[in-house]
Order: C-alpha cells, then structure tokens, then sequence
C-alpha cells in the first residue's frame, strides 16, 4: 500500500503525459469534480481510465457483478426492461455507471465536506 | 457494522406520513416502505409484486453496500437509483426501514427512439 503512495506522490507541477490527456470528455469531468473515471466496453473490458490500474482491477472486478446483477433485477420484474443507469450515493462520495448499447462508463466522484480533507 | 449513533426510531406514524408525502410528489407510480429485514410494510403495490420488488431490490442493495464498505474509508450507503427504461427507482436506508420509490422521470434530453434502439448486450 505504501509502495502504491511512493509512486503517486508527484510535485503538482510534474508534466506527466497520461493517455487521456486530449480527451476532452474526460477533462469535462474532471471540471465538474470527478476525480476518477473508468470506461469499459459492453464485455468489462477496460478501455480508458484515469486511475492507476490496480485500482481500475479493484473498482471493475468489484462493479461489474453489480452491474450485471441490477440489470437482472431490471429483467426479473419486467423482460422488456433494460437498465440504463445506476447510481450508488453515499455519505463521502458518489459512483455513478452507465450503461450505453455498447459501453459502460463508470464515475467515481468525491464530495469534500468542509471539516474533511481528502488527500490524493 | 451497525452506526455508531443509536438509529432514530421510525415509528409507525413516521411512516404514514412519509407514504403520504411521497404519494404527493409528481411522477410518483409506487412506493415500498419495507423493515430491516426486507420484509414490505406499507405499500402500494399488489401484494406478489411488493415481496418480488422487496427481495430483489434489498438483494442489489446488500451488494452495493457490500462494495461501499470496501473502499477507502468505508462508507454507508445514502441512496441507491436504478435508471431503467421505463422508469426509475429509488431505493434509501433510512434508519430501520427502507424506503422504495417507483416513478417515471421525464426524461427530455433522451428521444424516445434513442432509447427503443438501445439493446442490451449482457
């Protein structure tokens, strides 16, 4: 865990060239205070992400099988039913996914509270 | 496990109310208020489609707060929304009981032939 700190702590200035750096839908996010983003395909394979990968491992291998689950509750009590959206809200924080025709987009946001501090 | 806090106490009145204030609400099509152990206590659905609604949902409910527990710092679930074709539903712990919300949200930005062309592919 610590190993994994070492390795994020990075001088704010550091120019670190990431793989969505362009992405102008993913910078739209992180504007409105999302800090983590991850986009899969409609199998759950990870397109693009903006957290480390083992992170993005955790976050999919535990959010998929949610995601797969809601959508057979949808279908349980109604066969012509799909589930578009499901949002999970708590004290902290908010994960948002998406379930397009062939992609899922999950979001990952966290909501300062003025007493907490959350460090990255 | 359980909050630290002692739980405020949902009497029976609580519940009427808030059955009856969400009953208010527009867009509004069911509502489920069950306990702590999932069972319906007030509803306005049949009877077989309240236990079914209860099970499944208070199942999905368990995993999402399953996965909250595990993150950095863990955290209790506030509110659960499952966005579905035709409708969407709310489902929030709150306390000793759990309430479920059915409604019909309008959704103007989504045209609706966007919506019948969308197939699932799970």
């Amino acid at each position: 865990m610590t190993e994994e700190r070492k390795v994020h702590t990075e001088h704010p200035d550091a120019h670190v060239e990431r793989s969505y750096d362009g992405d102008a839908f993913i910078t739209h996010f992180a504007k409105r205070g999302a800090r983590e983003i991850i986009i899969m395909d409609a199998n759950g394979h990870t397109l693009r992400s903006t957290v480390s990968p083992r992170r993005t491992y955790m976050y999919v291998s535990n959010l998929k099988p949610l995601v797969t689950m809601g959508h057979n509750v949808v279908r349980d009590l109604n066969p012509s039913n799909d589930m578009t959206f499901l949002r999970l809200r708590a004290d902290g924080g908010e994960v948002n996914i998406t379930l397009g025709k062939d992609f899922i987009l999950i979001v990952i946001q966290r909501i300062k509270r003025k007493s907490s501090f959350k460090s990255n | 496990m359980q909050a630290a806090e002692t739980e405020p106490k949902r009497t029976k009145s609580y519940i009427d109310e808030v059955y009856r204030l969400l009953e208010k609400k527009p867009g509004v099509e069911e509502i489920l208020i069950m306990n702590r152990s999932g069972v319906p206590i007030k509803t306005s659905m049949e009877r077989q489609d309240a236990l079914q609604h209860a099970c499944l949902y208070e199942n999905l409910r368990e995993k999402c707060q399953a996965f909250l527990s595990k993150m950095e710092p863990p955290q209790l679930l506030t509110m659960l929304r499952v966005r579905t074709r035709f409708h969407e539903v709310l489902l929030t712990p709150d306390g000793k009981i759990t309430v479920l919300v059915v409604q019909n949200p309008k959704d103007t930005h989504l045209k609706v032939e966007d919506l019948n062309r969308h197939s699932s592919n799970f």
